[in-house]
């Protein structure tokens, strides 16, 4: 009794010790990286590696896709922003103090994704025509698609998210995409992983995906747009439509370990990491 | 038929025996009174008899309330409900349920009578007269029943047992939580039905027991049985 | 003259006494600034957020268009979807819960009552994210193949998991109500020939009344502020109302509530000053204008009419009646059972790699990969961290409400207390994101998670010690002022020793509740990857943790390797929580003893 007496009176003095001998550590030597889900693996990885290295820390977090990144970046909150889309004009008119610096560390093909037997009974390739009908709940079965008698069931991303924006920019280019239809087969989803699983466990469905999330996924294909495949030929050669440059962003020119850290992933050593998530690498594309 | 007959009924706690064994009986019309000092089991004792013994509790010999042999009823027996509502038990506390005077009067044969709402009415004001609360009440029978002073709820509930016009009445220390001059009141009050209703009344007051009961009991005898003495009978 | 004589006395006898530091008094008033300030933290926050750009009210309540890029900020779609998934929730769990509450206390002998109700309790004590977990595994299949939804996701499957969720509220508070209820009434009711379910209706119900009315509130309350479950099944589609004829179809589609909207990404898109940053803060406004006004009406508890025109059966009808009745309710106990058994079932099944040690004691490595050592690490910091935070505080702040303030102030008190008890966690992590992370330039931090987890530990275990400290006998407090004891001394060595075990208890209550938490870490606390289960400093230093963890890999569910993490992370943590709950155990039979 008397023990617990003693402890629980000290308890709060002694957390208050402990926080102002943690003060003092070393924290700030974290190097905080966050933002694409889809950058997310490569920067995982190549944080392992480096971390091994200097044995200093490398944390990596997903907050709001890539727009969350570059909005973090801005704001102190990180060091280096990943992104899967290319920073724009509306990035620089809503963070005017801010200097995006983005350093292109691959590429990716988001791909609209459909389940195996809509893609078997024959829906493989898609128009720009028709995937603005599927994603504005024009067209609403995949018998009109010539695929089977089922209903579509539309996963969107959230606002923000980098795959979002290439199927914008492929099925709207330079136009404001128009607001989510009001259809009861539409739901939104998040991070890559999530989009996947939702795929997966919902008949008739469709969604943008980037292409490497569904390799080692039979259940789910690749529809091919506008009658081009989503190789690494054609997204080398430019004639994927809906390929997108990958990104590591800072605020100014990169400096210290966010330099470390955006070197070593451009770097040949860094660039095999890209393949084993099935992205391109800059020497596939050219670069 | 009798309306209590007792033949060696103990309360008892598994193994332990608690009251008793009591062995009496009680004509329709007399008026039985309980004593002891408190802890005696004179409230368990009258408990056993409509089958509001606590969980642990049991009794053993042979216990028949009007004409009815209870020993045998397991504690969740349907026909305990029908028996309650003839051997009607007013406890120690006044309790009131929420509503008016009237629907607290009226309680008991909304639920176990037919009557219609005038029918209700009129029994619940004639019980209310017996209790000797009518006078005190007439003018605020739609008031809630809470308002009342403990003397006059203590009436109410006694008002809520004549309306079912029981063949048994089951008195529990009726004036114990009470002070002096709601006492005397309650008192009155249960001395007006003497003669009229077949009474068992529970007290530690001995002389309020002597004035109010034809025959009376002693419960203190049978809190030590190993002594072997049963318990004291008083016939008058 | 005498009164000089009387003072001179009063001195000698004060310089005998032993100098003490009133520390009870400055403990209390110390800890009631301290809530007042998360409150008013809160509050104001929510309306500096609001009022940081022009705000159309008017749209915002009217409109279900919320488009940031065309400036759009209209929250009636949201409203809506709130609104149908409570009241899903509370159609299923209100009837359920009243009737399994009356089968336990009226029908249930006491001592299995006891540990029925505790086995119900059991619910309470898995985290948001496990039924979160449970929905997207187990019910959005179930939801598409019998109401034939594509996927599953929509407002019923988020309103069925609601129910569960709030089942053990209203059957706790409901007990309570019912428990109230003095046994001499049942006794009066009985011995006037009623049925055991006429007694219950007639006798008993009009008095529990009121607090039954109540634990339907808390529970709207409790429904009103969940996020991450709700988030996982839901679809969050934006913008759908339906017109009034549709509105039964409309609740099988995907929807949005305010609380997923608020935990999505756009908290952190928005810039601060914003028009988008104020739309939302006008949506955790509104969020928190509604669970205040469910938990103040709970509160309040209503005196009642008298209800008795009620058709009188016949002698067999009235048997049969109560036979019917008496089934009925039996089977609503068994409910909340089967649930607590079945998710329980559930978990030690499919989350069989949580039984290996191996599990508990390797890193995390990849999605699915390795095992949890570090969350868990990261999970004992944030625990021990509010554990630290909140148990003076609560100490304090229950010593002021049951000591020190009067008896008007006490009321105060406690309402706002029980009200900040009632803040949605993800409006705490919104908060903390913006003043902690954002504004103080912290970055996520575990100590910004144990500053949010610990606003929602401190109202749990000050009101317990709160009720622990009233319930001390009079007896003693007026042997020990006979004694001479001054009030500081008092305090200190009656009232502190008395209310231990009420701190304990509530303390670990919460603990139990704040180590499942996951919707204010994702916000404040923890990263990715990366982050190490110890951190190394204060600021910059955020964590990893089983329930951000959980939440990460449930949205992996179509990968069977992270789908089985999941759920053996989602074991690990429910574990734990029970472990916080049984603790609490020894302290609470100690307080039931005392009463």
């Amino acid at each position: 009794m008397i023990c617990l007496r003693s402890t629980i009176r000290t308890l709060p003095l002694g957390a208050l010790l402990a926080l102002s001998a943690c003060a003092g550590g070393d924290a700030t030597d974290t190097l905080r990286i966050s933002g694409s889900t889809t950058v997310n693996p490569v920067a995982v990885d190549a944080a392992e590696v480096l971390r091994g290295r200097s044995g200093k820390p490398i944390t990596v977090d997903t907050q709001g896709g890539s727009a969350g990144g570059l909005a973090q970046v801005c704001g102190g909150e990180i060091a280096i922003a990943m992104s899967s889309k290319p920073i724009a004009d509306s990035d620089r008119q809503q963070f005017p103090n801010c200097d995006h610096q983005p350093t292109k560390v691959g590429e990716d093909a988001v791909g609209i994704i459909v389940r195996r037997d809509v893609y078997d009974a024959g829906v493989r390739n898609l128009t720009r025509e028709q995937a603005r009908a599927i994603f504005e709940a024009r067209t609403t079965n995949w018998r009109e698609l010539g695929g089977p008698d089922l209903g579509i069931f539309v996963y969107d991303k959230e606002p923000g998210r980098g795959t979002r924006e290439a199927l914008d920019k492929y099925m709207y280019g330079k136009e404001t995409a128009p607001p989510p239809p009001d259809s009861p087969r539409y739901a939104v989803v998040g991070g890559n992983e999530e989009t996947r699983a939702k795929l997966m466990s919902t008949p008739g469905s469709v969604a943008p995906l980037s292409t490497s999330f569904v390799t080692d996924h039979p259940e789910l294909a690749v529809v091919a747009l506008d009658g081009v495949e989503a190789t690494p030929q054609s997204v080398a050669a430019g004639k994927y439509p809906m390929s997108r440059p990958l990104y590591l962003v800072t605020n100014g020119p990169a400096a210290g370990r966010a330099k470390e850290f955006i070197d070593f992933v451009a770097s040949g050593e860094g660039q095999q990491i890209l393949p084993r998530h099935g992205y391109l690498t800059l020497e596939q594309l050219g670069q | 038929m009798k309306a209590i007959s007792f033949c060696c009924a103990s309360v008892r706690h598994r193994d332990r025996v608690l009251v008793g064994p009591v062995s009496l009986d009680l004509e329709p019309g007399q008026t039985l009174g309980l004593r002891g000092r408190s802890g005696a089991g004179k409230s368990t004792l009258l408990r056993a008899m409509v089958g509001l013994l606590p969980d642990e509790l049991h009794v053993e010999g042979e216990l028949h309330v009007l004409g009815d042999a209870v020993h045998g009823w397991k504690r969740h027996d349907r026909r305990w409900a029908q028996l309650r509502g003839s051997a009607v038990l007013v406890g120690q506390t006044p309790v009131v349920f929420a509503g008016s005077v009237l629907a607290n009067a009226a309680f008991g044969l909304r639920h176990v009578t037919r009557y219609g709402r005038a029918g209700l009415r009129k029994r619940a004001c004639a019980a209310l007269a017996e209790a000797g609360l009518w006078d005190e009440v007439a003018d605020r029978l739609d008031a809630p029943a809470h308002t009342l002073s403990v003397g006059q709820r203590q009436r109410l509930c006694l008002a809520r047992a004549l309306a079912l016009d029981p063949q048994l009445l089951l008195l529990d220390e009726p004036t114990s939580a009470l002070d002096n001059a709601s006492r005397d009141v309650v008192e009155a009050a249960v001395a007006g039905l003497l003669g009229r209703r077949t009474v068992v009344l529970v007290s530690h007051d001995d002389d309020q027991v002597r004035r109010l009961c034809d025959r009376e009991v002693d419960l203190e005898a049978t809190t030590s049985p190993a002594q072997g003495s049963g318990p004291s009978v008083r016939q008058t | 003259m005498t009164d000089l004589l009387t003072a001179e006395a009063d001195r000698a006898a004060d310089a005998r006494r032993p100098r003490s530091t009133p520390w009870p008094a400055g403990l209390a008033v110390a800890a009631g600034l301290a809530a007042a300030l998360a409150g008013l933290a809160v509050l104001g926050f929510l309306l500096d957020g609001a009022t940081s750009a022009p705000l159309d009210w008017l749209t915002l309540l009217t409109d279900p268009v919320w488009d940031p890029t065309r400036a759009r900020f209209g929250a009636a779609a949201m409203i809506w979807g709130t609104a149908a998934v409570c009241l899903v929730a509370l159609l299923v769990a209100v009837p359920l819960g009243w009737a399994a509450a009356i089968g336990l206390t009226e029908l249930t002998p006491a001592r299995t009552a006891q540990a029925l109700r505790a086995g119900v309790e059991m619910l309470a004590a898995i985290p948001s994210i496990v039924y979160g977990l449970v929905g997207l595994a187990l019910l959005r299949p179930l939801v598409s193949a019998v109401f034939g939804v594509p996927g599953g996701d929509g407002l019923l499957t988020a309103g069925l998991i609601l129910a569960v969720m709030v089942l053990p509220t209203i059957v706790a508070v409901s007990i309570d109500a019912l428990a109230a209820v003095p046994a001499q009434t049942r006794e009066a009711a009985a011995a006037l020939g009623l049925t055991r379910t006429e007694v219950v209706r007639a006798a008993v119900l009009p008095d529990a009344a009121p607090g039954m009315r109540a634990a339907v509130l808390l529970g709207l309350a409790r429904a009103l502020g969940e996020t991450i479950a709700v988030f996982l099944v839901i679809g969050r589609a934006d913008g759908r109302l339906p017109a009034p004829h549709e509105v039964f179809a409309a609740v099988l589609r995907p929807g949005q509530t305010l609380t997923t909207k608020i935990g999505g990404p756009e908290a952190v898109l928005a810039g601060a000053g914003s028009a988008h940053w104020a739309g939302l803060s006008a949506l955790g406004l509104l969020l928190l204008a509604l669970v205040v006004l469910m938990t103040l009406a709970g509160l309040r508890r209503s005196p009642t009419g008298s209800g008795h025109r009620q058709p009188r059966p016949r002698r067999a009808a009235r048997e049969l009646r109560d036979r019917a009745w008496i089934a009925g309710l039996r089977l609503a106990v068994l409910v909340p059972l089967l649930l607590v058994a079945g998710v329980f079932g559930v978990l030690a099944v499919r989350g069989a790699v949580g039984w290996n040690p191996a599990f508990w004691f390797t890193p995390a490595a990849g999605s699915g990969e390795g095992g949890v050592r570090d969350q868990i690490l990261g999970t004992a910091v944030l625990v021990i961290g509010t554990a630290a935070l909140a148990a003076p505080i609560g100490l304090g702040l229950g010593l002021l409400i049951a000591e020190y303030a009067g008896r008007r102030a006490a009321v105060w008190l406690r309402t706002a207390t029980v009200t900040l008890g009632g803040v949605p966690s993800i409006l705490l992590g919104l908060i903390t994101y913006d003043l902690v992370v954002r504004t103080l330039g912290w970055g996520k931090s575990w100590l910004a998670g144990t500053v949010a987890l610990a606003v929602l530990v401190v109202p749990v275990a000050a009101m317990v010690t709160a009720s622990r400290i009233v319930a001390l006998p009079p007896a003693r407090r007026e042997a020990a002022l006979a004694l001479g004891l001054n009030r500081t001394q008092f305090v200190r060595s009656v009232l502190v020793p008395w209310a231990r075990p009420g701190l304990l208890t509530g303390s670990l209550l919460g603990l139990a509740r704040a180590a499942g938490e996951t919707a204010p870490l994702l916000f404040a606390a923890t990263v990715f990857a990366g982050a190490a289960g110890l951190p190394s400093g204060i600021a910059h230093s955020p964590v990893v943790a089983l329930p951000t963890h959980v939440f990460t890999l449930a949205q992996d569910s179509a990968d069977p390797a992270a789908l089985d993490a999941a759920w053996g992370a989602a074991l690990v943590l429910v574990l734990i929580s029970t472990l916080l709950l049984l603790a609490a155990v020894p302290a609470r039979r100690r307080m039931e003893a005392d009463l």
